[in-house]
């Protein structure tokens, strides 16, 4: 059985990019407030690491820290109502047609109320509607009829 | 609808390529035990503070001026018993503050979060006013014992000093109530965003 370090190294190198996208999505694609969460986001998981219980996956329990972290670190450092984060992050001009097209999707999903953002993120990293159930703390029911008004919103978005 | 959200979940997927630069799992490791450290030496700092002024008080007026009528103890036990509170207060809401679990689920999580920043609104409110007229009361009430061993004029520079400097923590007790105020009301909303969508 793998110590608290080893487990922690195995995680961080598996779950990094997953979280480090779920953090731009929330940070609607800028990279150096997502980099700054994502490592929050491992602080609190290395913290709590000694609390898991293996009620659920690993990485049930990873997009419940990540979640509880996007929400707390917005209201600690005051950014719920900033602009930086509101703007559209400008790209460089010579930007690919892809990068570009990422930086809508951000932007896109960043224009969703903030559980909402989260919640589809969940979807589109294809988790089970019961896991993010879980992760949220809502019933599976709740959950289907936000997730389809969550996706009418989008669909007027990028209209 | 389900093509919208298949192209998104292709863009998604597209969108996650590669691995990003990042600290690495040990420098993390070691930032978490020095952020740690950083927060236990602030609250220690707070509490070290609240206690020497305690001990310097406490010992003012048993070594140097130890006051003879009873509406003086009265007024040094408003004082020093106010300030003792304090101390548990802040030994409480560290306490407190440590069992905030982030591995719950969002609404467990959430719920906890807010009954967390209603009690510290009700500490930095309510509580820390009262805490301070308790302190004010206690030392005007000590004025009439030192005006016969000060001067006037002495008296009143004393009085005078300690209004200016109930008003400085008076005014970090408003920023203080704001701030909880702010952090209450954006819980309540969350709370909500998530009961009700």
């Amino acid at each position: 059985m793998p110590n608290n370090t080893e487990l922690f190294e195995t995680l961080h190198a598996d779950y990094y990019p997953m979280v480090n996208q779920m953090c731009l999505g929330f940070m609607k694609g800028n990279k150096a407030l997502a980099q700054d969460l994502s490592q929050e986001t491992f602080i609190n998981t290395w913290r709590a690491l000694d609390k898991f219980k293996g009620a659920s996956s690993y990485k049930t329990w990873i997009y419940r820290i990540t979640v509880n972290t996007c929400l707390k670190y917005i209201r600690d450092n005051k950014l719920k109502n900033q602009a930086s984060i509101d703007e559209y992050t400008q790209l460089p001009d010579d930007s690919t047609d892809t990068e570009q097209e990422h930086q809508a999707l951000y932007h896109a999903i960043g224009q969703l109320g903030e559980v909402d953002r989260l919640i589809i993120m969940m979807v589109l990293d294809e988790l089970e509607y019961g896991e993010i159930a879980e992760v949220v703390g809502i019933s599976e029911g709740n959950l289907r009829v936000k997730i389809h008004r969550i996706k009418k919103s989008l669909k007027k978005i990028l209209v | 609808m389900s093509d919208l959200l298949d192209d998104l979940k292709n863009k998604w997927s597209d969108a996650k390529g590669g691995n990003p630069k990042h600290p690495s799992a040990e420098e993390v490791i070691n930032l978490s035990k020095k952020k740690k450290k950083g927060a236990v030496n602030m609250h220690i700092g707070n509490i070290a503070i609240l206690t020497i002024t305690l001990i310097g008080i406490s010992a003012f007026f048993i070594y140097v001026a130890p006051l003879q009528e009873i509406l003086s103890h009265i007024g040094i036990a408003l004082m020093t018993g106010g300030l003792l509170l304090r101390i548990l207060i802040e030994c409480y809401s560290t306490y407190r503050s440590t069992k905030l679990e982030i591995s719950d689920s969002t609404a467990v999580s959430n719920e906890k979060f807010l009954k967390f920043y209603a009690y510290r609104k009700r500490i930095h409110g309510p509580v820390t006013i009262s805490i301070l007229v308790a302190y004010t009361i206690g030392f005007y009430i000590l004025t009439p014992e030192f005006s016969t061993y000060f001067t006037t004029t002495q008296v009143v520079i004393m009085d005078l000093s300690y209004l200016l400097a109930a008003a400085i923590f008076g005014f970090s007790i408003r920023k203080g109530i704001k701030d909880e105020m702010r952090l209450l009301n954006e819980w309540k909303g969350l709370n909500e965003e998530i009961a009700n969508g």
